[in-house]
């Protein structure tokens, strides 16, 4: 009980109020005639100290005149008293609207799309499809309906099984599963040689295989096929097989006598961008114009773990000055090299031998012919045409 | 006039206008039917009856409640005096 008068006389405010005078206890004795509430008397030599509410003090005054007692405020104390100390504060006030208006209107909106689920779809597609379909960043979260938007998603994304989009106070959570492959034979096939060669290594694990390892094999020549004969009975599988053979080619390279090379000269320079509810405001002035090449980076941020609409895109120009030299031909043919290397690299080969069979100069670079002979896988899958 | 003797049989058994003093322990004193305080300190506090004054005296007295005609004092109550007429 006495916490809830508190409690009361807090929101209401009360005043220490120290009475001097001859006759205080008239005083009192008029204030309880009066119907004014007052508590915690403590009487001095001179004065007595008594607490009232603060809504009491005009009627107080009222009745002290012609009491011939003096009447002191000595402390203030509730809720009124914080108010009274901003009451010119308008912009305080205002402010503190404002941000209540903007909290209650932005948490009815939808500020952000969750992926949950290992589908292959990504979350920009998500947001794109949402935005095709008028749910945008900021749309009312209660008028966006969840069961039209399922069906669209299913229907507009063929690899997802099943779809579930809940509403997380500002959050839209999609909840995505896919289809699980299935391996199915589309259509009869075989492996065929991509290109002449000799075989030299055999590693089947579904089909027939035709050939053996030392056979000299053309192009399209069938090396496993899909077709399974047993007796009257033709079945069809989807060979699987690595078929190593040894082949031989010739393959013409040029370089350009002029190069260019790239040196950074150290310097470098960050640009920012932020994206607040869909719109990207660049937080920079001049575009830059000197040779540089750019990493992009974006971060999303978060408050105690829950994301909020806001992203920081940062742009790292390294800058770097370029330079064009020519080359002599002992250089150009060992940037020839390079890229010959990088070729296997790109073609699964494994090379046995390289001869530099033929070298051209002309006024813009060298062209370097070689013959190669390298190991690699030739078989190809081929649809079975059957006429 | 059933009303008028109904009121005055209440004022003879002293139910109506009269003084009612209440003591808990010597630690509170209530006063109903009193016309408020004459003189306040710590040591005593002198209270207006209709029929002359009550004086309470003790160590740290002091008013709890106060009403138009109802006086609440609370502390460590010595002695109670009674001046004036009959009650």
């Amino acid at each position: 009980m006495n916490l809830l008068i508190r409690v009361i006389s807090y929101f209401l405010g009360t005043l220490r109020l120290k009475i001097s005078g001859e006759y205080c206890e008239r005083f009192l004795n008029i204030l309880a005639a009066n119907s004014v509430s007052f508590w915690s008397p403590y009487v001095t030599k001179n004065d007595f100290f008594i607490t009232v509410l603060k809504k009491d003090i005009k009627k107080i005054r009222i009745l002290r005149r012609n009491t011939g007692v003096k009447i002191k405020i000595t402390k203030r104390h509730g809720f009124p008293l914080i108010v009274n100390r901003y009451k010119s504060r308008y912009g305080l006030i205002l402010g503190a609207i404002i941000f209540i208006t903007a909290l209650n209107i932005l948490s009815k909106g939808m500020w952000n799309v969750k992926i949950i689920g290992e589908a292959q779809v990504e979350e920009g597609q998500v947001v794109e499809f949402l935005k095709a379909n008028n749910v945008k960043y900021g749309s009312i979260m209660k008028n966006i309906d969840t069961d039209i938007l399922k069906q669209k998603m299913l229907l507009s994304f063929d690899n997802l099984a099943w779809v579930s989009l809940n509403k997380q106070g500002c959050v839209l959570e999609v909840n995505m599963t896919e289809f699980e492959s299935k391996k199915h034979l589309s259509s009869p096939q075989n492996i065929v040689a991509e290109c002449d060669g000799v075989i030299r290594r055999i590693d089947a694990s579904k089909g027939s295989v035709n050939v053996k390892i030392g056979d000299t094999v053309v192009k399209n020549q069938v090396l496993v096929s899909g077709i399974l004969s047993y007796g009257y009975e033709n079945n069809f599988v989807e060979p699987q097989a690595e078929i190593l053979a040894e082949i031989k080619y010739f393959k013409k390279i040029t370089v350009e006598k002029r190069q260019k090379s790239i040196v950074y000269n150290g310097k470098e320079k960050n640009r920012y961008s932020i994206e607040i509810m869909g719109f990207k405001i660049p937080l920079f002035f001049k575009d830059e114009q000197n040779l540089h090449k750019t990493e992009k980076s974006e971060r999303k941020l978060s408050i105690f773990g829950g994301e909020i609409p806001i992203k920081i895109y940062k742009d790292k120009s390294l800058y770097y000055n370029e330079f064009t030299y020519e080359i002599d031909r002992q250089k150009a043919e060992k940037t020839a090299n390079e890229m010959l290397k990088k070729h296997f690299k790109e073609i699964n080969a494994e090379c046995k031998d390289i001869d530099l069979i033929d070298i051209k100069e002309t006024n813009g670079g060298f062209t370097f012919e070689y013959s190669i002979t390298c190991i690699k896988d030739i078989g190809v899958k081929k649809i079975i045409e059957f006429s | 006039m059933d009303k008028i003797r109904k009121i005055s049989n209440l004022i003879e058994a002293g139910q109506i206008g009269s003084t009612r003093i209440e003591i808990i322990d010597n630690k509170r004193i209530v006063v109903e039917g009193c016309y408020g305080i004459n003189e306040y300190t710590g040591e005593y506090i002198k209270i207006n009856l209709p029929k002359g004054t009550l004086t309470v005296f003790g160590d740290g007295l002091q008013l709890s409640l106060m009403k138009e005609k109802d006086v609440t004092l609370e502390g460590k109550i010595s002695s109670i005096e009674f001046e004036g007429g009959a009650l």
